[in-house]
């Protein structure tokens, strides 16, 4: 399906470069989350190489994990500040650019766009003041940073969930269904109170 | 009815002697009845039966066969 | 014949004496392997052998009674019974002592067989084969059987035959038909005797013999031949309808077995084609994007806002920079654009949409007034220019916005997608819900295969599956056989109605040959003669024929009784081929069953014994008594049950020895079920070895008798 997006990083031309800024990032989690979750679902710890399927984790890179995090905050629209405390925060291990290559793993298939998401997302729910930016007066490293921040904020949240869900059963992320539910009830209009529009017919 | 009888019935029963000698049920009744009946094949059948008295002695044997042949010798007319 | 009474004294396990009082209904000793059951039998076996053999031997001896004696001290080994028959009370008696030496060996002595009748004064002993008067010893094999093997008396070899001599209604035959041979033969002999006197038709008497001499000669190769043919074609029907019933079974084993095929292969097809892994869909095929939507209209509106503000201002500063010569350069001769009217944007905004914004006309391109607007333009950057060129700072220093904006254009491209992304995984998980539904379906028809090909397999009675599928290869090769042999056969037959009547014509004409000849009434002798001779043939073929008849119809009169409603169909006696008798299974529609289960099987072929026992009452006006030895093993609890009590109703003595009516006691012991045994009408006794004792020291085995009923 994801053929079906268009590359929007095409548009954007190479000597552009706050998102190629962002993608030298690597975001950080608190460090309580590895073994909690983590190492649980992805090979995160271990080398890269391998199958997923053989180590029997559900995800791959640590990344991945990360990924689901970030989503869960995103959609359910909560963030938690990491710890201030450094000894319990650490950064993941891989720069954004490198999300979602995948470096032909069997039965996967890359996802590099996605990283375009992520990005947008946090464009959109970060307070910047891009004028300002544009104008010099604010250094796109500070920019950038403060996009990363978001992105650890949302995905803390998403990890508490995670750990959450663990803590309850250890298998849960073992049902091929568990993250997909999650995200499906999450993204339900239908049971929010608030009076959403439905979804935009298609044209 | 005796073993000797039954087995009169027995033999005389069989189609094709009947049809080639011309007797019915009537004349071997019992054993006196076949001994004395006017049909020779009859009436020889009845002293085979009789005569032999289930032996297996070759000198019954002869006895026997020499009452028969001669029986039908005499009696039956060509 | 009824047994009253069964003595066993020191054989074998039975030690000292022992007696089973028994009734003239049904009798039942019960015991476990090892308690004595084979030894009863096998006391009566010793004890009706008439023929001298097997008379006296150590191991006949009970081992305890044995090693207890004391040296120079003896004891006997003795089984008597005592029965009653056609009104005398009889005894029945084999015995023989034994002695033990003073150096432990024991020897045996004084070897005793008599018949006693009477007591007292009146007493008349005779030796003990006199036996055979009450029970002729061809007779035993039809009253005494060893297991369920034994039952099927008419495939031994002879019983036919024996059946035949004892019971059918002509007794003797077989004396009338070598008599009817010796005749026949003596009269050609005489005829041709005479008709070698008569010269006159020398020759063609001469030729006449030689043609019956060679008719006779081929007649008997081809009865010879058929006997074979028919013998082989039995043979492969035997064995084809042996697996009549297997081979439905064989047929229907291998079309369950073509579908169980067909629906793993459909199976794992469809749960191929399931793909489920939901959680890899949500980053490979970026599912998570599913909620996205309202992320995106953020990111648009906020860009939107972004370009605005951002032209907003670039706009203002460059008024705020610049205007002084802009109104300068416009001041060089056209029409000033009042001051505060932001300049460039408004006027690439006229000259696109064609139209004068402040007088509101109509400007198309080519015209005068859009020339006008465009030079005006074209000169107002220009002035721009000029001011850049004098140096005036650019307000951006990077345009990120563009960056945004740029991804905003695809993005909004990309939404529809991400909008139909909810719809498309649901419809994804209904697609693999459909797939699981019809893997379910697979699943419950393949199971129901499953229990057919277990019942098929069940019913073939012991066949593996390879059996049956190697009998089903077989059969073709069997039928071509068969049908071979009988195509043979129809020939050979057509033949020897050729010869036959050949043979027959030249008789005729042999005789006719004499006519007016002494010879002629010889030759009409030994013809006659002959035909008397054929007509004792039939006869016996007949006599044989009814008593099979006989035996055939009072086995489904039994039959009716000892089998209640479990199956439906008749019992067939026929003789073979080899002259053996067999009797068999026909269901109602005339199918013969060649694998009946074995209580079933049990179940016919003790009706035939018992209707030979009919037989053999009717003619003496006598019963036999029927001893069976574990019979009903594979019946089951309630089955053994009403066979019981349908013999207990037939007015006849039969005596079984079983290890039915055991169950496991909590020590591991067999105990008697006595709630199955009220029921039982008749004598029940147990047997059973002696506690304690051990299985290795023989010297410890005893056997005891209880009578429970």
């Amino acid at each position: 399906m994801a053929e079906t997006f268009n590359d929007i990083e095409e548009l954007v031309k190479k000597d552009e470069k706050l998102i190629d800024k962002w993608g030298r990032r690597n975001p950080r989690f608190e460090k309580q989350y590895e073994q909690s979750v983590m190492r649980v679902i992805s090979d995160y710890g271990i080398g890269a190489s391998g199958n997923t399927g053989a180590k029997g984790k559900i995800l791959g890179a640590g990344y991945e994990p990360y990924i689901m995090a970030f989503f869960i905050g995103l959609y359910a629209n909560k963030r938690i500040p990491l710890s201030e405390d450094s000894d319990e925060v650490k950064g993941l291990g891989q720069p954004l650019q490198y999300w979602g290559n995948l470096d032909s793993k069997k039965f996967r298939k890359a996802y590099p766009n996605l990283r375009s998401y992520i990005f947008i997302a946090l464009v959109a729910k970060t307070d910047i003041d891009w004028i300002a930016l544009d104008k010099g007066t604010i250094d796109a490293n500070t920019v950038v940073s403060a996009l990363i921040k978001t992105m650890e904020e949302y995905a803390n949240y998403g990890f508490s969930v995670m750990e959450e869900k663990l803590r309850e059963d250890k298998g849960y992320f073992f049902s091929n269904r568990a993250f997909l539910d999650i995200f499906l009830q999450l993204t339900d209009k239908s049971q929010n109170d608030i009076d959403v529009p439905e979804e935009p017919e298609e044209l | 009815m005796t073993n000797k009888e039954r087995m009169l019935h027995m033999v005389l029963d069989d189609k094709k002697l009947q049809e080639l000698y011309e007797y019915d049920k009537s004349e071997y009744e019992d054993l006196y009845t076949a001994m004395n009946s006017e049909n020779v094949v009859v009436a020889a059948v009845a002293r085979i039966i009789k005569n032999l008295d289930g032996s297996t002695d070759p000198g019954d044997q002869k006895k026997v066969y020499m009452t028969v042949f001669n029986y039908i010798n005499d009696n039956y007319l060509l | 014949m009824i047994i009253q009474k069964i003595e066993i004294q020191n054989f074998r396990s039975y030690y000292k004496d022992n007696k089973f009082e028994l009734s003239d209904g049904l009798n039942l000793i019960i015991g476990s392997n090892g308690d004595g059951k084979t030894t009863f039998y096998e006391a009566l076996e010793w004890l009706f052998r008439t023929d001298g053999t097997n008379k006296m031997d150590t191991k006949y001896i009970s081992k305890k009674r044995s090693e207890e004696l004391m040296p120079n001290n003896s004891d006997d080994v003795r089984v008597a019974m005592t029965y009653e028959h056609k009104g005398r009370i009889k005894v029945l008696e084999k015995m023989f002592h034994f002695t033990k030496s003073f150096d432990g060996e024991v020897s045996t002595s004084n070897y005793s067989f008599s018949l006693i009748e009477g007591n007292g004064v009146e007493r008349i002993i005779k030796d003990g084969v006199a036996f055979d008067k009450d029970l002729p010893s061809e007779m035993r094999k039809f009253i005494m059987f060893k297991g369920e093997q034994d039952l099927n008396i008419l495939e031994k070899s002879n019983s036919l035959k024996q059946l035949v001599d004892e019971f059918s209604e002509v007794q003797d035959f077989e004396a009338y038909f070598s008599f009817m041979e010796y005749a026949t033969r003596n009269a050609e002999q005489a005829r041709d005797n005479a008709q070698r006197l008569d010269k006159k038709n020398i020759d063609k008497i001469k030729g006449y013999n030689r043609t019956i001499e060679q008719e006779k000669g081929l007649l008997s190769d081809i009865e010879r031949e058929i006997k074979i043919k028919e013998g082989e074609a039995e043979n492969f029907e035997g064995l084809l309808k042996n697996i009549e019933q297997s081979e439905e079974a064989s047929k229907l084993l291998k079309s369950v077995n073509q579908r169980i095929e067909r629906l793993s292969q459909r199976r794992s097809e469809t749960a191929g084609r399931i793909k489920e892994n939901y959680t890899i869909n949500l980053l490979d095929d970026m599912w998570i994007l599913m909620g996205f939507a309202d992320t995106a209209e953020e990111y648009s509106s906020k860009i939107n806002t972004l370009m605005n503000e951002r032209k907003k201002q670039e706009d203002q500063y460059l008024v705020t920079a610049g205007v002084e010569k802009a109104i300068k350069a416009a001041e060089r001769g056209f029409t000033s654009l009042p001051a505060h009217i932001p300049g460039r944007k408004i006027m690439e905004d006229m000259l696109e949409e064609e139209v004068c914004k402040f007088c509101g006309r109509k400007a198309e391109k080519g015209t005068d007034a859009w020339n006008f607007m465009n030079a005006r333009l074209e000169e107002y950057k220009a002035s721009l220019k000029g001011k850049a060129d004098e140096g005036i700072e650019p307000l951006y220093k990077a345009n990120y916005v563009g960056e945004l904006q740029k991804r905003d254009t695809t993005l909004n491209d990309n939404l529809a997608e991400v909008v139909k992304m909810r719809r498309k995984i649901q419809e994804a998980i209904a697609f693999n819900n459909r797939l699981h539904d019809d893997v379910k379906k697979i699943d419950a028809n393949l199971a129901s295969e499953f229990e057919q090909k277990k019942r098929i397999l069940a019913q073939a009675d012991g066949l593996t599956e390879e059996q049956l599928l190697a009998n089903y290869d077989n059969i073709s090769d069997w039928m071509d056989k068969k049908n071979r042999a009988i195509n043979r056969i129809d020939i050979l037959k057509r033949q020897r109605e050729q010869h036959r009547a050949t043979l027959e014509e030249a008789e005729l004409a042999l005789s006719k040959t004499s006519e007016g000849t002494a010879a002629e009434m010889y030759a009409k002798t030994a013809l006659i003669i002959q035909q008397i001779s054929n007509a004792f043939k039939n006869a016996k073929e007949e006599n044989k024929r009814r008593l099979l008849d006989a035996i055939e119809e009072k086995s489904n009169l039994f039959l009716e009784k000892l089998n209640t409603n479990d199956f439906k169909g008749t019992i067939r006696i026929i003789e073979k081929q080899n002259g053996q008798g067999e009797a068999f299974l026909m269901n109602n529609d005339s199918v013969r069953i060649f694998n009946p289960n074995t209580a079933l099987k049990t179940t016919y072929l003790m009706s035939v014994l018992f209707a030979i026992g009919n037989l053999s009452s009717e003619r003496d006006g006598t019963e036999l008594p029927l001893l069976f030895d574990a019979p009903t093993s594979s019946f089951t609890d309630t089955k053994e049950n009403e066979f019981f009590r349908v013999i207990s109703s037939l007015e006849k003595q039969v005596i079984i020895v079983t290890k039915s009516f055991l169950r496991d006691g909590s020590n591991g012991e067999a105990i008697l079920d006595l709630s199955r045994i009220s029921d039982i009408n008749g004598s029940i006794f147990r047997i059973e070895k002696k506690r304690p004792f051990d299985d290795k020291k023989l010297g410890t085995i005893q056997t005891t008798i209880t009578k429970i009923k």
